[in-house]
């Protein structure tokens, strides 16, 4: 083997990040340099892409690897956790939610280019309902359209439903995340979710559900 | 569309909305019957706002399980993204080996079936999939690194790390046979099988553990058993290294992070999914997992969706194991499941000798065999049992579907204290008695675990509904009855409920003569055996057989007796010895008042009843105990009775083959299982003795002497927060009960904290109104915290009272060490030897006697060394 196990890699390699790179690029950010940002996002879409290739791949029976943790083990994994703060650790989050939205969203309009109608990623809009019930689910894109209209009119609101829906937290962890208590996260996100189920199925109604 | 409402220019409608948003958050808080109010106070006639807020409610209600799936779990399978074949085609080289086919992929590679070119030998070869991925090729050849140092008959051996191409790879055993999940497909193994498979893994994980290796992601498909049962582990795929402490060591942080979440979600430990450590005790948690579904085919947590699975690990208690589980092996399997890494098993060994204990005590484990083997040749083995159970079960298979039994069979009968008709002058001690008597009879044949009659009790005083009462006491049926008698006969009416409808799926009326009674109770015990298709344990023939006359009024002594013992306080017991001595003299044959005496002598042994020296008890205890079993050899309270007298006679021997040989004959003994438990902690053997203890507590759950001493053990066995847990949860059963704050105060005493314990014995004091006991407790615990003068004043106090009456001598040599008092502590230590004080028995992990020079002597004398 020419790295051992036991020894740091040196420098980037061409895709994905290690945790030296990821670390330093978010202290860097967390002490104001916006550059690092712009270097960071590419190393964490790229993780973020392969974590949500790994939870298509897998048998949904199988449950493997909670979407709960999704960001969790991005963390986890690209960040050097001695060397960050809470703060930083905060941040990471916030932009590893909306990255994995974009990578979602990418996924979902890469698939609907490839193949021939019909091909939409369609999310039910009640967990309990079924996904062929017409009226019962949304276009992934429909979502992503509507979010970014609930975050112009409410940035917060936005930023709940990244880290709720996209990166797969906890009503507790994204209180954490946001430094804002549980029970206001918890409303928070109930009232995000009546807006953008009012916004989706308004939509359908009005019979706009099917563009793109 | 609403949104079109909202002014156009952005600080107006930011404002608009903080307005919307306020009034939404707010009005989500309130029930919905003050929401209307408050929605027209706080829009004040702005009927635009009013409109959205009310929108936005009814869309809140509408939108409840909306978005509460994260979107990467919604996406479901689909085709990879990036690579979709397998690397490999048949043919292709790696090094010396030739590739023959593709096998599977899993999280981390591929695994192909490969072919030495040379030696013609097959392996599994295993590649990590994206291959160009420094992270995974480097985590691939740590793990082949770790587990190659492994070599063990159940785990599978790495022969060699390759690497063609920059390309490397695993060459591994190939296993014949297939995956535990697969196997699980088509139903599960017999009971001997999957116990026997646990063993292995549990071995398998003892070993890796032993070389700091931890499995990381224990799961059925990573298990392998072939056709002659031997299991194999696989794919120490994400395994780690440990340090000393157990916790993780980052020798590489960018692979080993702390908390790197992987595994697999159904699997997976709490605190793994908090994002903690995994540790020998998340392997245990695994393998908790696995024997649940070799046990059940199920698994223990589930949900529709990854996030409630998560959460049901989290927070829910395993799902309901089916009846077949036997006891035992539930408890086992629990225990894996705590949620609190502490309260598991600390290490695979332990799960490993527990099952191998189930299965060498015939017992428990038996349950099941006769409904789960297919195999004839055991029901040969069986022929006397099965022949005489065989009418009863074939009339059986239709009551199990009205009992809407899944599983198709009871494990947990729980017997609601008989009652008496209005104008019948039957006491309540014959119908509390009456369904004692057949509870002992139950456990006596059947394979169930038949709840003792106090916490039954108990549960149904308090409980709302049938269907609560069950659960409290996780039974899967109910017994309720009536009794009547009159004119030398006696009548019982009988019903089996089914809890959560609370449908009577069985009910019968049966009248005897009175003096016919234990026939009566026989026939009671049968057709409860029938009609709920109870399996009964081979050996049990013995008991089912018609059972002789007994005088009715020795019955009645005897019934009036039970009542009185289960009181357990001084007054109570000298009362039950009254009445049982008048049921042997009415019919000297009847053992069970025999056995029930040597019950009552024993107790009074005890420091806290301590009515009277061990000295003069004993014999008399010994005597019943013998006399019983003259009569009886099969009764289980008898030999149970003597194994007590045996304990506190030092004949450690005699004394655990007497327990053991109670619990064969009823496993549903609690008394049986509880004193075992001393026994075996006496002898230092805690494990075994918390197992036993518990089982104790499982069949009498809210039996105050049975859950103190569930903490007395833990505290023994150093786990003290678990102990004083227990204590406070005993205490909320009752908050007068003695034992509970005697253990209490002991335990806060030993952890510094005076005035908590100080508390506690005055409890102790006002609650004995004053007991010499009481007193000596106070008197040690002012000693131990510095308050000598106290301590002498309340020690001379005893030592009065210990002039006219009996007070443990063991209660006054702990006041004495504790005043620094050598000489008099060995003056009262040698009295409590020579009477064979209770005490002396736990000379060997009793605390308070620690650091004693005299402590060597008496445990060599006692046989302890």
């Amino acid at each position: 083997m020419n790295t051992p196990a036991g020894s740091p890699t040196p420098s980037s390699p061409p895709t994905g990040g290690t945790p030296g790179d990821v670390t330093e690029r978010l202290l860097r950010w967390s002490s104001g340099d916006e550059a690092a940002l712009q270097q960071l996002m590419p190393l964490v879409y790229d993780e973020c892409r392969q974590i949500a290739e790994r939870q298509m791949r897998r048998e949904r029976t199988e449950h493997t690897l909670s979407p709960t943790a999704l960001v969790n083990e991005l963390y986890l994994r690209l960040v050097d956790q001695r060397r960050t703060t809470w703060k930083s650790r905060a941040q990471f989050f916030g932009i590893a939610a909306q990255l994995m939205r974009r990578v979602l969203v990418d996924h979902a309009r890469s698939r609907l280019s490839q193949k021939r109608d019909g091909a939409r990623v369609m999310v039910s809009l009640d967990a309990a309902a079924n996904v062929e019930t017409p009226g019962s689910v949304a276009d992934l894109l429909a979502i992503d359209d509507a979010l970014t209209k609930l975050g112009s009119l409410d940035p917060d609101q936005q930023r709940i439903v990244e880290l709720r829906f996209f990166a797969g937290l906890t009503v507790e962890e994204t209180a954490h995340v946001l430094s804002r208590s549980p029970r206001t996260v918890k409303r928070e996100w109930q009232l995000a979710k009546a807006w953008l189920y009012r916004e989706l199925s308004t939509r359908h109604d009005d019979g706009q559900g099917g563009r793109r | 569309m609403p949104s079109a409402r909202i002014p156009p220019r952005p600080e107006l409608a930011a404002e608009r909305w903080a307005r919307v948003k306020a009034t939404v958050v707010e009005a989500l808080d309130l029930p919905d019957s003050e929401r209307g109010a408050f929605i027209s106070r706080a829009c004040a006639g702005d009927e635009e706002l009013q409109r959205e807020v009310e929108s936005l409610l009814a869309n809140a209600r509408a939108s409840a399980n909306f978005f509460e799936t994260p979107a990467a779990g919604l996406l479901g399978p689909d085709e990879p993204v990036g690579s979709g074949a397998p690397l490999l085609a048949p043919g292709a080289r790696l090094g010396v080996y030739e590739i023959t086919s593709f096998l599977s992929a899993g999280g981390m590679g591929e695994v192909y079936r490969a072919r030495h070119i040379v030696l013609g030998r097959s392996v599994a070869i295993k590649i990590v999939a994206s291959h160009r991925d420094p992270t995974a090729k480097r985590r691939l050849v740590r793990e082949a690194q770790h587990a190659s140092t492994l070599s063990h008959p159940n785990i599978c051996t790495i022969y060699e790390v390759g690497d063609a191409d920059d390309v490397p790879f695993i060459v591994m055993e190939l296993v014949a046979g297939r995956s535990l999940r697969d196997r699980l497909r088509d139903g599960i193994p017999p009971l001997d099988e999957a116990l026997r498979i646990g063993f292995q893994v549990a071995d398998a994980l003892e070993h890796a553990h032993g070389h700091d290796i931890i499995h990381r992601d224990l799961k059925s498909s990573n298990v392998v058993a072939n056709d002659g049962g031997q299991a194999v582990v696989l794919d120490f795929g994400l395994a780690k290294r440990l340090d000393q402490n157990g916790s993780d060591v980052s020798r590489d942080s960018s692979l080993t992070a702390t908390g790197v979440l992987a595994g697999t979600l159904s699997h997976m430990a709490p605190e793994v999914l908090l994002g903690g450590a995994a540790d020998v005790r998340s392997d245990v948690w695994a393998l908790g997992v696995l024997l649940y579904e070799l046990t059940t085919g199920q698994l223990p947590f589930t949900g529709r969706t990854p996030f409630e699975t998560s959460s049901a690990i989290l927070g829910d208690s395993p799902r309901r194991m089916s009846g077949r589980v036997p006891l035992a092996l539930r408890l086992v399997i629990e225990r894996c499941l705590a949620k609190a890494p502490v309260a598991r098993y600390q290490h695979a060994a332990d799960v490993r000798d527990a099952l191998a204990s189930i299965e060498r005590r015939n017992a428990w484990p038996l349950v099941g065999r006769l409904l789960i083997s297919t195999r004839w040749k055991r029901w040969a083995g069986w022929a006397t049992a099965a022949a005489i159970v065989a009418g009863i079960v074939a009339s059986t298979f239709a009551l199990r579907e009205r009992l809407g039994q899944a599983s198709g069979r009871i494990s947990t009968l729980a017997f609601v204290p008989m009652t008496t008709a209005a104008s019948d002058s039957t006491s309540e001690y014959y119908a509390r008695g009456i369904t004692e008597a057949l509870i002992d009879r139950l456990g006596a044949i059947a394979d169930a675990r038949i709840l003792a009659p106090a916490s039954a009790a108990r549960a149904a005083a308090t409980a709302t509904s049938r269907a609560e009462l069950a659960r409290q006491l996780r039974a899967d049926a109910i017994v309720e009855g009536r009794v009547r008698r009159g004119a030398g006969r006696i009548a019982v009416d009988v019903r089996l409920v089914e809890p959560t409808q609370g449908r009577v799926v069985w009910s019968d009326a049966f009248d005897r003569d009175a003096r016919e009674v234990l026939a009566l109770e026989d026939d009671i015990v049968r057709a409860l055996v029938a009609e709920i298709r109870l399996t009964t344990r081979p050996g049990a023939h013995v008991e089912i057989a018609p059972s002789r006359a007994v005088n009715p009024d020795a019955y009645e002594a005897y019934l009036q007796g039970r009542f009185e013992w289960n009181q357990r306080t001084k007054e109570s017991l000298t009362r039950a010895v009254a009445d049982f001595t008048r049921a042997t003299s009415l019919d000297p044959t009847y053992a069970p008042a025999y056995a029930a005496l040597a019950d009552c002598y024993n107790q009074f042994g005890t420091q806290m009843v301590g009515t009277g020296s061990p000295r003069d008890l004993r014999p008399r205890a010994a005597a019943a105990a013998v006399r019983a079993l003259q009569l009886d050899p099969y009764s289980a309270e008898a030999h149970a009775a003597l194994g007590y007298v045996r304990h506190y006679d030092w004949q450690w021997a005699d004394a655990e083959r007497e327990f053991r040989r109670a619990i064969e004959l009823n496993p549903s003994y609690p008394l049986a299982h509880l004193w075992y438990a001393n026994l075996l902690m006496s002898r230092g053997r805690l494990d075994e003795s918390i197992r036993e203890v518990k089982l104790a507590q499982d069949l009498d759950p809210f039996s105050l002497v049975v859950n103190t001493n569930v903490a007395w053990v833990l505290q023994v066995a150093g786990r003290d927060s678990e102990a004083l847990a227990q204590l406070r949860q005993t205490l909320a059963l009752d908050s007068t009960y003695v034992q509970a704050h005697m253990r209490l105060g002991g335990e806060l005493q030993r952890f510094g904290q005076f005035d908590a314990a100080r508390r506690e014995a005055e409890t102790v004091l006002r609650l004995t109104k004053g007991s010499a006991t009481a007193l000596a407790g106070l008197s040690a615990l002012d000693a131990a915290s510095g308050r000598t003068a106290d301590a002498r004043r309340e020690l001379s106090a005893v030592l009065d009272r210990a002039r006219t009456q009996y007070v443990a001598p063991g209660a006054i040599a702990i006041i004495y060490a504790a005043l620094g008092d050598t000489l008099n502590q060995d003056l009262w230590l040698t009295r409590a030897y020579d009477e064979h004080s209770n005490a002396m028995a736990y000379l060997l992990v009793d605390r308070q006697w620690m650091h004693d020079a005299t402590r060597e002597k008496l445990l060599a004398a006692v046989g302890l060394r």
